[in-house]
This record gives structure tokens, C-alpha cells and sequence, in this order.
């Protein structure tokens, strides 16, 4: 890559990274009442690096920078999905950046950033990238996590998340040296061809590497059993930002296991494949078992996520089966697509109060939403959240796994309950006087924060009612990965 | 007896043994950070023989990544301590019980 055409690949992550230090320096530079200056630039951030991502869209597959990382529709993929997190992330928190006297250039700056790092992930192919791109994220959202800081519980979250989170990268770190120990090489297209041609036995530090990487992997999607600091961190940060971490970082962190497990080291599946239907298993069980017991509206929301994760590892336990890898692939993006809709939706609400008790008389068009977002996370069929499941768990049935779709299935059955309870909370309790009362009516009639649940209602319902037309997207990049 | 690189693998995987149990066993918070950081430069060690013994440049340019990003890591989490202990005057994990879990 001896020419300058670099930049204009790397047009989306250059664009990101500069409105970042940009909106950092200005919030130095300028009023402090000048917030909303501030704010837009970052959201024109963010729509111009969407913009020239829609550029890149059309062109081949490429390597750059000697495969470290590689264009394609998979990666832009994931780019989208990354900035519009971002983007609904940011609006969704700005009336809670008013009201609260957050360090605005701080938040953005550290959003921006972990927007990066989500869609470097699915850029990276090389370890080494990999694990850069998955510590600027995870630093940025540690950071995110504990940005109140007048607020005790805020800080404790993010001491627990950093302390977890660090403790996680190492173990991914060590895991990352037996494969290069193994392998000899950090690239995932070399390695690939090292497992695919080696005619000797594999040497047992590769699986030791394989274990290692599982386990840093998981924490970051919140697979059981690597999820204990799940409900702490998800009940300790702000709103906006726990939902950010239950959709960006997962979805990054399935862009990774897509490719690194499924793509590059695909020849040792049969040893990988059990252990990723355990993990659903267990995921998917754990979570909604403990999600009935929940009395806080975001702690149930935080292990309906670990739930949710685990139908996710269905599709990726089916994808191991050649003859449905498009299918289960795609139903992988479809499902993060859906659950990104109906969980910032939920949180956007969540945010705006937690006490539920009578809510939808009181704000009926906020209660409508909430409606529609609980429906969609049980999978009732014209939502998003049920054409999610359903191509989950066809993949797993066409690939085989029929013990696994019907204990998905026995799961889903089971987590109607918590949801239905909210929608009982919401219409069917009597509604307790807050002191807050007023405070939230003005935050009702705020248009980014309505906007921001007219977006994520309208797409809960659109794309589950067309969702052959999304599905079409998808396939597209998951043949351009391989 | 010779130091060959499976001696300096071994030196590795102990350390990285003693940072697990560092932060799995003990309750200050700031040895617990050290342990982590343990953990981190056991993994380098084992980098830079591996890439010896491969005779491959790689994975000492690892090394370099890896440093860069405990040093930005250690400033994070210091932050995040002191932010914590600001409110709450203790550096012991199990009076960091606020959130239930």
C-alpha cells in the first residue's frame, strides 16, 4: 500500500477519529452553554463516516496494510450498525446531558472512540488488530460506564467492568500466544492455511489457545459463565451507556467470534463446536432463569441480554454445520439488527424513568413503545424480535440441532413471563407520585429523545414486517467473508 | 543446566498463574491491578520467546502493542480508583458493595 488510496478506505475510521478529537478540543475551546454546537458535530461525525461507508459498499474485498485488515461488505456491515448505536447512543443521552451536567466533550469524545474500536473489530484480521481494536473499545466503555461520578454506584460499575474486563483481555492476550506459538503467524489468513494444510498432528497448545480466546471472547458477549459482572455494570451505568454496552459491544464481539471462529478457524470445529453449544445452553437458561427473580427494570433487562446472547449462540453452534453456514450466519447480523432495535428502545425508556408503575396512562405514547419493545423482545410475530428467532432457530433445525432450537424454543417460552410482567407494571398498577414528575414530563416532550423511540418502535415493526429486504443485505456480507 | 525457551514459557505461565490468583484471592484493589498487569507482562515474556525460538519478528512488535495498551490501561483504572475512592474512602473490593451481586 504504497499510495494514498488508504485514506480513502479508511475514510469511516478517519472521519470518526478526528470528529472525536475535535469535539474534545472545542468543548475546551468554547461556552460551556454551547452544548448543542458541540453535539452536532459529532452526530455530522458520525452521518458523514455512515456516508462514506455507503461509498465503500459497492467496491471488491480488499487487504490493507498487510492483511492487519480487510474492506468488505461484512466489516462495512458491522461499520453501519456500529455508527447508528452511536448515533441513537448520543441522542438518546442528550436530554440526560443536559439535565445531569455530564462532561459533554468527554462523552462524546469517548463514544466516538468506542464507535471506532466496534467497527475496527470487525475490520480485523490479524490478532494483533484484534486486540487493539477490542481495547479501544473496551477502554472507552469502561471510562462511559463511570462517567457520573458524583454517583457511587456509576464508579463502582465501572471498577467492577474494568476490573473484569482487564482480567478478561489477558486471559484473550495469553490465548492469543498459543495460537501464535502454534502457528507461527498472527494473521487469520495464514493461520487459516497453516490448520487447513498441516499434515502432523496440531500441537495441544493450540486448543490450550483456543480455550483462552473463548473465554475473553465470552466475557465480552456475556456468556455464562462469564457473565457475573453483567447485572452489576448494566444496573451501575448510565442508561444510554448499559444500552450501548448490550448491543455495540456484544455485536462487536460476535463480528470477532464470526471471524476468527468461524472463518479462520474453522478446521478445528469440532472442538470448538461443543463448547459453543454449552455455552449457549447455558447462557440462554441462566439468564432468563434469573431474569424471573428481578425486582429493578434494568437488571432484568441486563440478563434478558445474557439471554439473548445465548439464542445468538445457537445460530453460531448451527453455523459450524457447512450446509447452513449462510443461513445461521446471516441470521447472526439479523438477530444483533433486531435486538439492537428493541433494546435501545427499552433503555431509552428506562432511562427516562424506573418506576414503571402506571406508566402507560400517564405517557401513552411512551407506554405504546415500551409495548412494542417488550412484544418484540418475547417474539411475537409481526415484530423484529420474532423474524430474529425464527431464523435462529430454523438455521439450528436445518443444520441438525433440534435439541438445541426447542431448548431455545422452552427458554423463549419462559422469558414471556418477565417481559408480560412489565407490561402488567406499565398498564395495570397504580401509578406511585414521584417528586420527579415534572422533570420527566419535560423530558416527554424533548424531540430527540422522542425521535430517538419513533426510530426504534418504527424499525422494531418495519423490519419485522419486511425483513426479506434487510435479509438481502446481509447475505450479501456474509459471502463477501469468506 | 542450559535456560532454553521452554524454561522461559514456564517462568511465563507461573507468573500468569500468580496474577490469577492475585486478583481472584486478594481484596485490595490496588493489588489486584498489579496482579493484572502481572498477568499482562507473563504474556509478554512468553511473546518474545516464542518469537525467539520462531526466529520471527511479529510477535516483539506485539510486545510493543501490548505495553502501549497496559500503560493506557493502568491509566484508566487508576482514574476509575481514585474516582471510586473519592466517594467511598476504601481501596478494599468487598466494601465496594453498593450494587447487589
Amino acid at each position: 500500500m504504497s499510495n494514498i488510496h488508504f485514506i480513502f478506505y479508511l475514510s469511516p475510521l478517519i472521519i470518526l477519529i478526528f470528529t472525536a478529537i475535535f469535539v474534545l478540543l472545542l468543548d475546551v475551546f468554547i461556552q460551556k452553554n454551547n452544548r448543542r454546537l458541540i453535539f452536532s458535530i459529532a452526530s455530522l461525525g458520525v452521518i458523514g463516516s455512515a456516508a462514506t461507508s455507503l461509498q465503500l459498499w459497492n467496491g471488491d474485498a480488499l487487504y490493507l496494510f498487510h492483511e492487519a485488515i480487510r474492506l468488505d461488505k461484512f466489516s462495512l456491515f458491522f461499520t453501519f450498525l456500529s455508527l447508528g448505536l452511536t448515533l441513537l447512543t448520543a441522542l438518546s443521552s442528550y436530554p440526560l446531558l443536559q439535565k445531569n451536567n455530564w462532561p459533554l466533550g468527554e462523552y462524546l469524545f469517548f463514544l466516538l472512540s468506542a464507535c471506532v474500536g466496534m467497527s475496527l473489530m470487525a475490520w480485523a484480521t490479524d490478532l494483533i488488530t484484534l486486540f487493539i481494536s477490542l481495547e479501544i473499545m473496551s477502554l472507552a466503555v469502561y471510562i462511559l460506564t463511570g462517567i457520573e461520578r458524583e454517583r457511587l454506584t456509576s464508579s463502582e460499575g465501572a471498577l467492577k467492568y474494568f476490573l473484569l474486563g482487564a482480567f478478561s483481555t489477558a486471559f484473550l492476550l495469553y490465548g492469543i500466544t498459543f495460537i501464535y506459538a502454534a502457528t507461527g503467524s498472527t494473521q487469520f489468513s495464514t493461520i487459516a492455511h497453516f490448520l487447513m494444510s498441516s499434515k502432523y498432528t496440531l500441537p495441544p497448545t493450540i486448543y490450550i489457545g483456543l480455550g483462552l480466546l473463548l473465554v475473553g471472547v465470552g466475557f465480552k458477549i456475556s456468556a455464562v459463565p462469564f457473565h457475573m459482572w453483567v447485572p452489576d455494570v448494566y444496573e451501575g451505568a448510565p442508561t444510554p451507556i448499559t444500552a450501548l454496552m448490550a448491543t455495540g459491544v456484544k455485536a462487536a464481539g460476535f463480528s470477532a467470534l464470526i471471524r476468527l471462529f468461524l472463518v479462520t478457524l474453522s478446521s478445528l470445529k469440532p472442538q470448538w463446536g461443543v463448547i459453543i453449544i454449552g455455552f449457549s445452553i447455558l447462557t440462554m437458561t441462566v439468564g432468563n432463569i434469573a431474569a424471573l427473580v428481578q425486582n429493578n427494570i434494568k437488571r432484568m433487562l441486563a440478563y434478558s441480554s445474557i439471554a439473548h446472547a445465548g439464542y445468538i449462540l445457537i445460530a453460531l453452534a448451527a453455523a459450524q454445520e457447512t450446509r447452513v453456514f449462510d443461513l445461521a450466519t446471516s441470521s447472526i447480523l439479523f438477530y444483533l439488527i433486531a435486538y439492537s432495535f428493541m433494546t435501545i428502545g427499552a433503555f431509552t425508556i428506562v432511562s427516562f424513568t424506573q418506576d414503571l408503575n402506571g406508566f402507560g396512562f400517564k405517557h401513552p405514547y411512551l407506554g405504546i413503545a415500551m409495548t412494542i419493545f417488550m412484544l418484540s423482545l418475547i417474539g411475537v410475530p409481526p415484530t423484529v424480535g420474532f423474524m430474529g428467532k425464527f431464523y435462529i432457530f430454523s438455521s439450528a433445525l436445518k443444520g441438525g440441532f433440534f435439541w438445541l432450537a426447542i431448548i431455545g424454543i422452552i427458554n423463549s417460552v419462559i422469558a414471556s413471563y418477565y417481559y408480560l410482567r412489565v407490561l402488567v407494571t406499565l398498564y395495570m398498577k397504580k401509578e406511585t407520585d414521584t417528586a420527579s414528575s415534572s422533570l420527566s414530563s419535560s423530558l416527554a416532550s424533548s424531540l430527540v429523545f422522542n425521535s430517538v423511540l419513533w426510530i426504534t418502535a418504527v424499525g422494531t415493526l418495519l423490519v419485522g414486517l419486511f425483513p426479506s429486504s434487510v435479509f438481502k443485505i446481509i447475505t450479501k456480507s456474509i459471502t463477501a467473508l469468506l | 543446566m542450559t535456560i532454553d525457551h521452554s524454561h522461559y514459557l514456564i517462568l511465563s505461565a507461573l507468573l500468569f498463574t500468580i496474577g490469577v490468583m492475585g486478583v481472584l484471592l486478594r481484596r485490595n484493589l490496588i493489588i489486584i491491578f498489579m496482579s493484572i498487569e502481572l498477568m499482562l507482562n507473563s504474556v509478554n515474556l512468553a511473546l518474545v520467546s516464542i518469537s525467539e525460538y520462531l526466529q520471527a519478528p511479529d510477535a516483539q512488535i506485539f510486545v510493543f502493542f501490548v505495553i502501549t495498551v497496559a500503560a493506557a490501561e493502568a491509566a484508566t483504572g487508576l482514574a476509575i480508583v481514585i474516582s471510586l475512592f473519592r466517594q467511598k474512602q476504601t481501596t478494599n473490593i468487598d466494601e465496594v458493595n453498593q450494587l447487589k451481586g
